[in-house]
């Protein structure tokens, strides 16, 4: 067998800062902020990795979500510059980083302070990620990898549940367009006399897999870690929020060329953020003498140090690798009859709504930009009733690859922990990185919470009509459909 | 009052690694002048049995092959002369500690020390499954084979060298107290794993199942369930990863020993056949290798009914790592807790204190029982009889029929009207600004999540195992979610105290410490 079909693999890595000075919308709360600066560099990753028989190229973002169009306009920029890249062999995923720029297609019918129109931001951010890609495929080179398993204590449940189906308190209040609350709400205070627990766990799991070049010299990381990159989600400068630090801390471990590619693992009903034992968290900050953002660095960068100390006793140069890609059906969540007059009535209302007379343009663009945005909510849900019966399924792009034993999966959504638990117990793959926000050309918009039974049940933000393009039906759909490709993949390499 | 801060923690730090400057020694000459009003006393006894045991944890006889590593319990006494309070905690490497064991104790302890405040003594097993059993003997144990009971030490043995040990410690702590300083902090470390899987349908939907009375009653969870079931839907609960510590320094800052408190039982090993402490013997090993010989290690499981070391998912991916990393899985534990005491250490001696408020307040307080259904009591009447009906049983089959036996007398007790309230121990210690709280159940973690949320005290410290109230030692109290998914640790048999009784307890530990912070 000679080395060019001897699953040999070939390597290579490339980044891009995507920060620009220029003020910019921020995108990932439902008020509008324009960047008023650069806090850290905000970047793209891209890790190409073939043998003789298939590809796969990653593409991590620090953004907050991957719309569909711009999955499109990469992958067209990528086939134009080079049209032997296999492009659908691209997943593109975000960090969930809530200090990215603004990557949302749609318009917004409101005045804004002055800023770079989000259509040009998209074109720099697509010309640079495409220029990555590339980048990466045209430079790989025969390469090692490496993969394990450790821990970081990163992200939390953020889901807090009650006795009591906290709507009907008396000093409840109603957010229409925004959320409906129910047993569960997200942040919600765990001081409460009637909290009774965190709706899921906490997985404090990093999977890793580690890149190395012809001399065995370690050359970057792909880190998958079941939390979203927003300490700082409310910011107005531009950021990546605690990958910034943990790249740092990394490189200061690995060298300075060291190249992280962050992938967040499904954490929809996860973030950094503590739900108690706040003051126990401050204390620990303020003695460490670190912030919030470093802590977690620290954390990250001890955990694939640590896996790095004994993975590196396994490095493979030759592996069998397939990538499999496809569209999936997956069940929408339906609208009831009760919501959908609800929302026209919500509706109704907000459109009564005058926009603000703040005399400050900033605090105005806050306040249009929030009822824009629930009435936008609304009308999407009306829009979801309407289209039900002839659109029932969303369609959605699913990535699954096998490299050695272990195996990538990718999904749209801000998925709930629990789905990765189901895919991870019933994987072959000794170890098997799910990735959330990874994007989709098909599909309308991008990203969309997918609760389980138990987030429907409690409601809160998150798991509500306006959140959730698919429900838990859809979420098991997901979770089958993937284990199928991946026992597909695994039983194929068997039986060769 | 907060004394020396970071001057003396780093002379005290580097003075350990041994490269403190002389800059550094000269302040921490002048601070050696302060005083404290903190008294410390630590001390610790070997209670490795000096014989054949039946080791306690499992439903089957288990009678120990070997010696792996020795047993200890751990005593520290600590005053304040500011508040004239005291707490003296003694942990054991027990499966549990027991009403008998503690009322024992106590009894030799005041045989030996007159002035040691009885009141203030709270005991708490780490759970480790590969220990004696201290519990009255049962029938099990007459069924052993004549080669099985050859110079077996028996439950009563065990106990009686087991309580006088726990007061030879405890008065030595005592005794020993001298002024000394305290830090406390917290790190994280991933040990403890929800070991209760969910899902999507009930068992009795589910092929190939079958009931097993006596042992557990399921409905859609199951302790240890497997994951990779098609129907799996999630883990139950939470896990908290975090680790607390309290430290103790003498008054040249020389770190002398520490609380660590962690929500996870010590039963990595559990199934084993040999004595052994289980995880807590590589982490004092670990910790003692670093900061000295004399170094004391006292282990307290927080609430963790739910818990436990053992892998839920991922299995492969650890089993590789363990194997690449040529440790087992008790070591990695250790490496883990040692990297978190590291990370606390490096931080909280820089907010030392020399002068604390000790509040130290016990009482008894009353628990609801979890009411047995009709249901239940009509399916164990009849599992009973069937288990009558046996020509013969076999040690685990013994168990599940007293089992069975027990609920349908506590049912009968239930209609009748009596004995519908638990009567538990409990202690709460308020040592400056975190605060201790014990109970003697295998509590679930969202009831320390609950107490620790709504909690004043910068950390909450729950302590489970410990203190009076249940006669036998330990009993799974289960929150309304496992309830409602039944499996082993939430059914009748587990259950003396149910989930309401279990936000009675939340909130009769909240109003003590509350009444504390006035």
């Amino acid at each position: 067998m000679n080395s060019s079909d001897d699953g040999s693999l070939r390597i290579a890595w490339a980044s891009r800062d995507v920060s620009t000075d220029k003020p910019v919308g921020i995108r990932g709360q439902f008020h509008l902020r324009i960047s008023e600066g650069v806090m850290d560099p905000v970047t793209v990753t891209a890790l190409a990795i073939s043998n003789d028989e298939d590809s796969v190229i990653f593409l991590s973002c620090d953004i907050v979500v991957m719309w569909s169009f711009m999955v499109k306009t990469i992958r067209a920029k990528v086939h134009k510059t080079n049209p032997a890249i296999p492009v659908e062999k691209i997943i593109m995923n975000a960090t969930h980083t809530h200090e990215g720029g603004d990557v949302y297609e749609a318009e917004d019918p409101f005045e804004t302070l002055p800023r770079m129109p989000g259509k040009e931001y998209q074109a720099f951010f697509s010309d640079r990620a495409a220029d990555a890609i590339v980048e990466a495929w045209n430079k790989r080179q025969p390469g090692g990898v490496s993969w394990g398993y450790g821990f970081a204590f990163v992200g939390q449940s953020r889901r807090a549940v009650y006795f009591d189906d906290v709507s009907k308190r008396p000093d409840a209040a109603a957010r229409p367009g925004l959320m409906v609350n129910g047993h569960a709400v997200m942040y919600g205070k765990t001081n409460d006399p009637m909290f009774s627990h965190l709706e899921a766990g906490a997985d404090h799991f990093l999977n890793v897999l580690f890149t190395y070049d012809p001399d065995n010299n370690l050359t970057g990381a792909l880190v998958n870690v079941p939390c979203p990159s927003q300490v700082d989600g409310s910011i107005w400068k531009l950021s990546a929020d605690y990958w910034h630090e943990a790249r740092a801390e990394l490189r200061k471990k690995f060298g300075k060329d060291f190249f992280v590619l962050p992938q967040c693992a499904p954490s929809g009903d996860l973030s950094p953020n503590y739900m108690y034992y706040k003051e126990a968290m401050k204390r620990r900050m303020e003695l460490k003498g670190v912030n919030h953002r470093q802590d977690i660095a620290e954390q990250i960068a001890k955990g694939v140090e640590e896996v790095s100390g004994w993975a590196s006793k396994d490095i493979r140069r030759s592996l069998p690798l397939a990538h499999v890609t496809r569209t999936i059906q997956l069940t929408r969540r339906p609208i009831t009859k009760e919501e959908y007059e609800n929302e026209l009535a919500t509706l109704k209302t907000l459109e009564q709504g005058k926009e603000s007379s703040d005399p400050e343009l900033k605090q105005r663009m806050i306040a249009d930009s929030r009822l824009a945005s629930a009435k936008k909510r609304c009308q999407n849900v009306i829009d979801r009733y309407e289209n039900y019966q002839k659109n029932p399924k969303l369609p959605t792009e699913l990535h699954v690859v096998r490299l050695g034993d272990i195996a990538f999966a990718s999904n749209r959504f801000e998925l709930y922990m629990d789905y990765a638990h189901r895919i991870q117990a019933r994987s072959p793959a000794v170890q098997t990185f799910v990735i959330q926000l990874a994007g989709s050309e098909v599909g309308e918009r991008g990203g969309s919470y997918l609760p389980t039974e138990r987030g429907e049940w409690g409601k809160g933000y998150s798991a509500t009509q306006y959140c959730n393009l698919v429900n838990s039906t859809g979420g098991q759909e997901l979770v089958e459909e993937t284990l199928g490709d991946i026992n597909k993949l695994f039983s194929a390499q068997e039986n060769k | 009052m907060r004394l020396f801060r970071m001057s003396l923690l780093f002379a005290a730090v580097l003075s350990i690694c041994g490269c403190a400057s002389e800059n550094l020694n000269s302040r921490k000459e002048k601070d050696m002048d302060s005083k404290s009003n903190i008294l410390i006393g630590w001390a610790s006894r070997d209670v490795t049995p000096k014989g054949k045991v039946n080791l306690a944890g499992q439903f089957h006889m288990r009678i120990s092959s070997e010696i792996r590593d020795s047993l200890s319990v751990t005593a520290l006494a600590v005053s304040s002369e500011t508040s004239g309070d005291s707490f003296i905690f003694v942990s054991c490497d027990s499966v549990c500690i027991g009403t008998p064991l503690i009322e024992e104790s106590k009894a030799i302890i005041k045989t030996i020390s007159k002035d040691f405040p009885l009141d203030k003594l709270v005991l708490n097993a780490t759970h480790a499954h590969t220990a004696p059993d201290i519990r009255d003997r049962t029938d099990k144990y007459s069924k052993l084979s004549a080669e099985e009971k050859k110079g077996l030490l028996y439950p009563e043995e065990n106990r009686a060298f087991l309580v006088e040990k726990i007061a030879e410690a405890a008065v030595e702590s005592w005794n020993s107290r001298i002024p000394g300083m305290l830090a406390w902090g917290f790190s994280d470390a991933v040990v403890g794993r929800n070991r209760r899987a969910v899902y999507l349908e009930d068992f009795s939907k589910q092929p190939d199942y079958k009931e097993s009375p006596g042992r557990v009653i399921e409905k859609n969870a199951r302790m240890y369930g497997k994951t990779e079931n098609p129907f799996f839907s999630h883990i139950e609960g939470y896990e908290d990863h975090t680790v607390q510590f309290l430290l103790t320094f003498n008054m040249e800052g020389k770190l002398t020993g520490s609380i660590i408190n962690m929500a996870c039982p010590s039963q990595e090993t559990g199934g084993a056949s040999y004595v052994s402490a289980d995880f807590w013997h590589e982490v004092r090993q670990l910790l003692r290798e670093q900061y000295g010989e004399k170094f004391f290690i006292l282990p307290q499981s927080s609430a963790a009914g739910d818990q436990t070391s053992y892998r839920m998912l991922n299995k492969a991916a650890e089993k590789r790592k363990l194997e690449l990393k040529g440790i087992d899985a008790r070591m990695d534990i250790a490496r883990k807790v040692k990297q978190a005491f590291d990370d606390a250490y490096s931080w909280a001696p820089k907010d030392m204190r020399n002068d604390v408020n000790l509040k130290h307040v016990s009482k008894e307080i009353n628990l609801t029982k979890r009411i047995i259904t009709e249901k239940e009591y009509k399916q164990n009447l009849e599992w009973a009889r069937q288990f009558d009906a046996m020509e013969k049983l076999d040690s685990r089959q013994q168990t599940f029929l007293q089992r069975c036996r027990d609920v349908v007398k506590r049912y009968e007790e239930q209609s009748q009207g009596t004995s519908q309230k638990q009567p538990v121990e409990i202690h709460v210690v308020k040592l400056g600004d975190i605060v201790f709280a014990t109970n003697p159940f295998e509590l679930f973690l969202d009831y320390g999540v609950r107490i620790q949320s709504r909690s004043p005290a910068v950390q909450t410290f729950i302590i489970q195992l410990a203190g009076k109230g249940i006669e036998r030692g330990g009993s799974y109290l289960p929150t309304e979610r496992a309830e409602a998914g039944g499996g082993y640790s939430a059914t009748p048999y587990c259950n003396k105290v149910g989930s309401k009784g279990g936000q009675e307890l939340v909130e009769e530990t909240l109003k003590t410490i509350n009444e504390l912070w006035k």
